[in-house]
Order: C-alpha cells, then structure tokens, then sequence
C-alpha cells in the first residue's frame, strides 16, 4: 500500500516542483534572450568617404560663368565636420596623379551655398549627403590658360579621442579635382608631342619589345590622348598595333601613354608597359607612335618612330664562351705540351 | 408506285451526293496561327561613307538617306559585330559606342582595306521563328509548310548578307524542327529550301513539316498541347526603303497545310514586325569612396599582433615603452569608377610631441619632448625609401603597410625583403609637414577600383630620455583621382 507522505513533506515537493519548473522557465527565458542579443548587429563605427565626380574638366571663355556642383557622402557612422579647400594641383609628370599643393590663387571660383564656404566647417551627419555648386566666373581679364585645381575635403569626426600617452589623429580627406580651361575656342589636339620612346637599342631576339612612350604637352592647356602604335619589321610590315587609353595630359606636363585594351580580352588595368612578344625577333623593327586629332577625322598630327635592332645576343654569347673556351683549351694544351718536352 | 420509286431514288441520290460532299476538304484558314521571333532587331546594311581612316575608330557612315537600307547608327548598339570592307573580304569589328547618327565607335581600329568610302558596313541578326496554328482540316499524308519573303534573286536571298526588306536564308540552311510525333501526325524531318516558292509574284524561303497519318482537325500545335514548328537562324531583313526609325518594318509569312499531291488547302497569313533595338542610356559619373576603419587590439597585421584598439579618427598608443614596441593599425578602403585611378597619400603634421611646440628638425631625434623618426637598421629611412625596423634600440614612430589580398598597389609591404629590408617588418617614417615634406603615395590604381583595402600598422618605441607626458600628432590621408 502507498503511504502517503505527511502534510510538510507534500508541500515540500511540491515546493520544489515549482521552484524548478520556475527555474526551467528562467534557463529557457534566459537563452532567448542571451540569443536575442547575440543576433543584434554590431553597428560600423567608421569614416567612408564618397566625393562625385572624382574628376572634372570644364572649358569656358573669360566672362563666361558656368556652375559645378560637387557632392560628398558620410556613409560611415561619425558625424563629421568638414572644411572645403580649393587649392592648387600639379602633374607628377608620369602617371597623371595629381599632386596636391597647399593653396591657390585662384580668385574666380567660389561656392554658391549659403551655408558653406571655402576653409570654413561645416557639418556632414552620417549617411548623408551634400552637394556644394561652385561658380566659377573668371573675369574677361583672366588669362588664358589652364587652371588645375582640387576641391579637398578635410574631415574631421565630431566625436572626441580619449588621449592617454601617445596618440596621432587620422583626418581622411577626399578630393575632387577640377581642370578649369580658361580659352576662347576649345583646345585643339596638336599640342600634343612624343617626347620619347623608352626602350633599349638593341634586344635579344629571344626576347620581347617592352617600351614605355612617354607624351609631352607643349599647350598651356590639358589635351586628351588620341593615337596608336605600331610595331612594323624590317620589311615595313605592321606586324602589331597598340591604341591609346584618351588619358589627359595637363597643359605644360608630361605623362606616360597606356595601351588601351583589347577587344573581347577580359578587362585588366591599362598598363604603361607596351610589350611586343613574338616567338622570335630578327633585324630592325620600327616602332612609330602616332597621335591623333578626332576633331580631324583621326587624321595624324604628329608622329615618333624609334627602330631598334633584334639580334640573338643570347646565342652570340654562347657562342663566344664555346669559342673562348676552346681557344683557353688549346693554349692550355700548347703550353703544357710544351712544358713536357723540355 | 412508280412515283414512290422515283422519290425513293432522289432521297437516295442525295444522301449520296451529300456523302460525297462531306468526303470533300474545303480550303481554310488555320486558326490561332503566329509566328514568334526571339530577335526582333533589324539587320544592319549599310556603307562607309567618306573621311575613314587607316586605325581609326570611329567609323562614319554614308547617310544618303535611300542610298542603302541602313543609313543611321541608330540601329547598332554596344557590342554588336559588325562586317567592314569589300564583299569577299570583310573584316569583323566590335561596336564601342553609338553617340551619333552618323558614326559609331569601335573597340579596334580600321585595318588597310576597310576605309574606303562604299565599303559594306553588315551586321546581320538572326531570329530563331517559333510557328504555332491550329489545324483547320484533317489532311492525311500532307505538310505544313512556313513561307518567309525572300529577294527575288536565288543568289543575293541566301548570301549570308542582310537584304533590304526580306529575310535572308543564310549560307548553312536554318534547321527545321518539327513536332514530336502524335496520333495522325507521324512527321519526317524538317526541311528547308531557299527562295523556293512564289506567291502572287513574291518569292518566299520554304520551311516544311512532313507528315504520314491522317491527320486531323482542331490539331493545336501551339508549344502547350503539341510542339510548334521551330526554324532556327533565318537573317532579320535590313531596313526596309520606307523604313522609319522607332516604327517597325512589317513582314507577311505564310503558313500553310498542303495534301499529298502538294496542294494548298489551308493557309493563313502572320505579320512580324522588326524594328530598331530600344537603347537605353544612362550617365555614370566619376565617383571615388575612401573609406577608414579602426581595428581592434590582437588584430593580426603586418607579421605582428596590434596591443591597441584604433578608431577611424586615431590611433591611440596609451603608455608607450622603452624597452618594447607598441602595435596598432587602421584598414583603409578605396574604390573609384575613374579610368584612371586613385592615390591615396599621407603627411604628418610633425613627429609626435607633449607640448605643442613642434619638433625641429626633418626627424625631430634632438628634442626631448619629441617622439622621432626612427633610423632604421641601415640608417636609411626616409618618407620615401624604407627600411628594416625590428630593433627597439632604434626609437621612434614609423609605419608600415600590409596589403591582405594583394587587390591593391601599395608603396612597400611590410615583408618587403629587397634593398635595405629583410622581410621582417620594412617601414617608412611619416613625411613630416612642418619640415616641408611632400605628401607620399601608400596606395594607388592605374585604373578602376573595387574595394582596394591596405592596412597601416603604426610601431612606436620611447627612449629612456623621453620626457613623461601625452605626445601627440596628426596624420592626413587624402584620396584623390588620377586624370
């Protein structure tokens, strides 16, 4: 027969039943929550810049006005205070990065917002975007000539860095360059030379014609790049034929042409590496670089040839190192011979 | 009786005659009948017009309105494969651009040959025609036959060469599919002849499906219940003389369901329509996005663990030691639509200083109060040429670079092991601003960028001779389009 458990012990037990069933509930509620947490995502806490356009070139008459309006995004998650600069840029004279400079003199370009002006703060809360409108006006007095320039954003986050011991403060800046041509009628193209054809005079026949040309500005004023190379044999024969990426030159500099790619080629970087690589080269090649006016029907205006002789100096030199060991051989030989007999 | 006969006989000679006639087949249309095209573009037949030039790109047409079918690039879009030259030696080109009416751009120049003004400019396309109808009568032993206008010369019909308001049959004959096979259709197959038949003085491609069996009526060969008639690869017709640019140029086939003697008893007639491809454009302006990001301490960067967690705006050192170098880094993105690329560059303020007052001097190594440029183990670093730095005799504050998936081109790596760097740890001083230093490239593109990512480790070491205090400096980065 069952006994039955007495009053105090009843209560207990099912005492304990509630605590643990409490506690069950508690573990469970615990894990959803714990859970809940784990699945929240981390929020970004950074600087990402975005500037449009990257790159601008406006050509206007002296006492004309023309408006430019550039747009800069906070896509991070700190507020920013930025402060726009107008300043003056140059050419590296080889890869057309610009290299910024600190200022300008340049008087005629202002910014039409009311709320916004050059070397003064204003603020860029994240996720947001603002477009500044320049004017630029230069006055009927203005020379003639090209003005390139960069608008540079100097950023700076709104929230303040705890500083203990040693600490940099990163500022990220982005800039929008701008080519101003101050002209009476658009450029034209002859300005544009070949100021040199980079490569060795001699190759090894076992290996390949590998140049650099490299594009001089004589105009006072940016022209793009519009031409080809050709590499023809000792016959006269194209026996390959590059194009010119339309990279602009800025007036009174020099950069490094790039081959344009090919079609139906996957897509890669334009290079300034012009490479010639057939099986074998033989004999003079001649490398002729012609620039080109698209306001001409692509007629050329200007053109560089180089020749360069393919010989097989690998083989040469193999051959001489056989020759001269055998020579070192025999007079080896002659001497020792020699040296026996007496 | 004999009246009864007679009436017998009539009602008899009726119910035969009636049963003749019902033996008969009247002619009908096929009901529910299309044609479908996959490629409703019009073929391109055009000419080169004057001032063409030996690698030239830009290819101008003659636009003698009624001088040939095709007389506008509007008809031609990016990427389509155009022949250039004389009939007999015409060379393939891609198309790069369409601006204008009058030219198109393409993405290799014109070779020797195919300058000459009158030289053909063709681009053909082709159109797979999916023919569904529903039978009207049950033909037994017959065929269903599909007639496409053709030029009425045999020859000029099936060169391969788009023609001016009819269909080309191609050089290789378009391949006829029939359907599969169902009660009273046991079908052959499909077969298809060039400029074959002529209708009321129209000459048409022919494009038959045989059958034996006895057919039937209300048969759908619609692509749902049965299979349709499919003919692969028949040349869109050129713009027709009357052609008008956005209006579709429309075209009559007929499809019919002959007997066994090759009689016509069915027929219907289909219009397609093929017109000029629908271009849309849009402009996308240069863009460029530069992007900082801090790291947390214990993050791996540059063959070393950072001690410290950065955020985008600073790099926090905290208490720098003399006998041990302290770590941090930063992650930069950059991504750019430009052509030509980007560059991001960096310049400190000055070295690292407690009093504001600047440190002297390009390094800033005779000041107390001065947190210099480290020498490096050659002696040799500069904010342009690198260095190994791995001993803490050396103080100072540098930094390095580590590029995590070689998407980018950095200015030195941190395991750089050529010239005066080993592999361990190859570093550069900041350029310092107050000395008058120029900016230095830490990464670049020639050309567009998705997401290019380097990290910038920073390294500091103190001597024992540093004054106590909170040292501090600026370093800019600046990101900026290459032209």
């Amino acid at each position: 027969m069952k006994q039955i458990k007495p009053y105090y012990q009843r209560k207990k037990t099912h005492r304990n039943r509630k605590i643990f069933w409490l506690g069950l509930l508690l573990s469970f509620g615990g894990m959803l929550f714990s859970t809940a947490t784990k699945v929240q995502a981390q929020l970004r806490s950074d600087v990402a810049l975005d500037v449009s356009p990257g790159v601008q070139v406006i050509q206007l008459k002296p006492g004309e006005t023309k408006l430019h309006t550039i747009t800069i995004t906070q896509n991070g998650d700190l507020a920013l205070e930025v402060i726009p600069h107008l300043i003056d840029i140059s050419s590296d004279n080889e890869s057309g990065q610009p290299i910024l400079l600190d200022n300008t003199s340049v008087k005629f370009v202002s910014i039409e917002n009311s709320d916004i002006d050059f070397n003064s703060t204003f603020s860029l809360p994240p996720h947001t975007s603002k477009e500044i409108t320049l004017r630029i006006s230069p006055s009927n007095q203005t020379s003639l000539q090209e003005y390139p320039l960069a608008v540079m954003f100097q950023t700076t986050p709104k929230q303040v860095l705890t500083r203990s011991g040693a600490s940099s403060k990163t500022f990220a800046n982005i800039a929008s360059n701008l080519i101003i041509d101050v002209a009476l009628a658009p450029p034209s193209f002859d300005g544009l030379q070949v100021k040199e054809i980079e490569i060795k005079q001699v190759v090894d026949s076992f290996r390949s014609l590998d140049f650099k040309v490299l594009i001089t500005n004589q105009a006072n004023y940016s022209i793009p790049i519009h031409g080809r190379v050709t590499i023809a044999d000792w016959s006269g024969e194209v026996k390959h034929t590059f194009h010119l990426t339309n990279d602009i030159v800025l007036g009174n500099s020099n950069r490094l042409a790039r081959n344009a790619p090919v079609a139906n080629e996957e897509f890669t970087n334009q290079n300034t590496n012009f490479i010639y690589n057939p099986s074998f080269l033989i004999g003079p090649y001649t490398i002729r670089v012609e620039l080109l006016d698209p306001n001409q029907n692509n007629q050329v205006f200007y053109s560089s040839t180089k020749t360069v002789l393919a010989i097989p100096i690998s083989i040469l030199v193999a051959v001489l190192a056989g020759l001269s060991t055998y020579i070192g051989y025999m007079v080896l030989s002659t001497r020792n011979r020699h040296l026996a007999r007496y | 009786m004999t009246k009864k006969f007679i009436l017998v006989l009539m009602l008899l000679g009726l119910f035969v005659v009636s049963g003749i006639e019902n033996k008969k087949s009247y002619s009908a249309n096929l009901t529910s009948a299309s044609d479908t095209l996959d490629n409703a573009r019009l073929s391109f037949r055009g000419a080169l017009g004057a001032g063409n030039t030996l690698g030239s790109t830009v290819v101008t047409l003659n636009t003698t309105t009624g001088a040939y079918p095709s007389t506008t690039s509007a008809e031609l879009v990016e990427g389509d494969i155009v022949k250039i030259g004389e009939a007999g030696s015409l060379a393939n080109y891609t198309v790069a651009s369409t601006s204008s009416n009058s030219t198109f751009s393409i993405t290799a120049g014109l070779a020797a040959g195919d300058i000459e003004a009158g030289d053909d400019v063709i681009a053909t396309n082709s159109a797979t025609h999916r023919v569904r109808f529903t039978t009207a009568n049950a033909i037994a032993n017959g065929r269903f036959r599909v007639l496409v206008p053709a030029l009425a010369s045999n020859t000029a019909s099936a060169d391969g060469i788009p023609d001016g308001g009819y269909f080309d049959f191609g050089t290789a004959a378009p391949t006829v599919t029939c359907p599969t096979d169902l009660t009273g259709y046991d079908f052959v197959a499909g077969t298809a002849t060039a400029s074959t038949i002529t209708v009321a003085g129209t000459d048409y491609h022919s494009y038959e499906c045989a059958y034996s069996g006895a057919g039937a009526t209300g048969s759908p060969f619609d692509g749902s219940t049965n299979d349709y008639i499919q003919i692969t690869s028949i040349i869109n017709p050129a713009p027709k003389t009357t052609h008008t640019t956005g209006t579709a140029d429309t075209h009559n086939l007929i499809i019919q369901h002959l007997n066994s003697s090759l009689a016509v008893v069915d027929s219907s007639t289909v219009t397609v329509g093929v017109i000029e491809a629908v271009k849309v454009t849009a402009s996308v302006p240069n863009q460029l996005t530069f992007q900082i990001l801090g790291l947390a301490s214990g993050t791996s960067a540059c063959g070393l663990t950072t001690d410290v967690t950065t955020t985008p705006s600073g790099v926090d050192f905290g208490e720098l030691s003399i006998t041990a170098f302290r770590n941090a880094a930063q992650s930069m993105n950059v991504s750019t639509n430009a052509s030509g690329g980007f560059a991001v560059t960096a310049i400190a303020d000055d070295q690292m200083d407690n009093d504001g007052a600047g440190c002297a001097g390009a390094d800033g190594t005779s000041l107390n109060d001065c947190i210099p440029d480290p020498a490096g183990a050659n002696t040799a670093m500069s904010p342009s040429a690198s260095d190994e730095w791995t001993a803490t005799s050396d103080k100072g504050f540098g930094y390095s670079l580590h590029d995590l998936n070689a998407s980018t081109t950095e200015a030195f790596a941190y395991n750089t092991a050529t010239g005066n760097c080993t592999g361990t740890y190859c570093a550069r001083e900041f350029a310092d601003e107050a000395a008058a230093e120029s900016a230095q490239t830490i990464f670049s593109s020639t050309g567009v960028a998705d997401n290019q990512n380097l990290y910038v480790c920073y390294k500091a070491i103190v001597a024992a001779t540093t004054e106590a205090g909170d040292y501090e400096s600026f370093i800019k980065y600046t990101a900026t389009a290459t032209f």
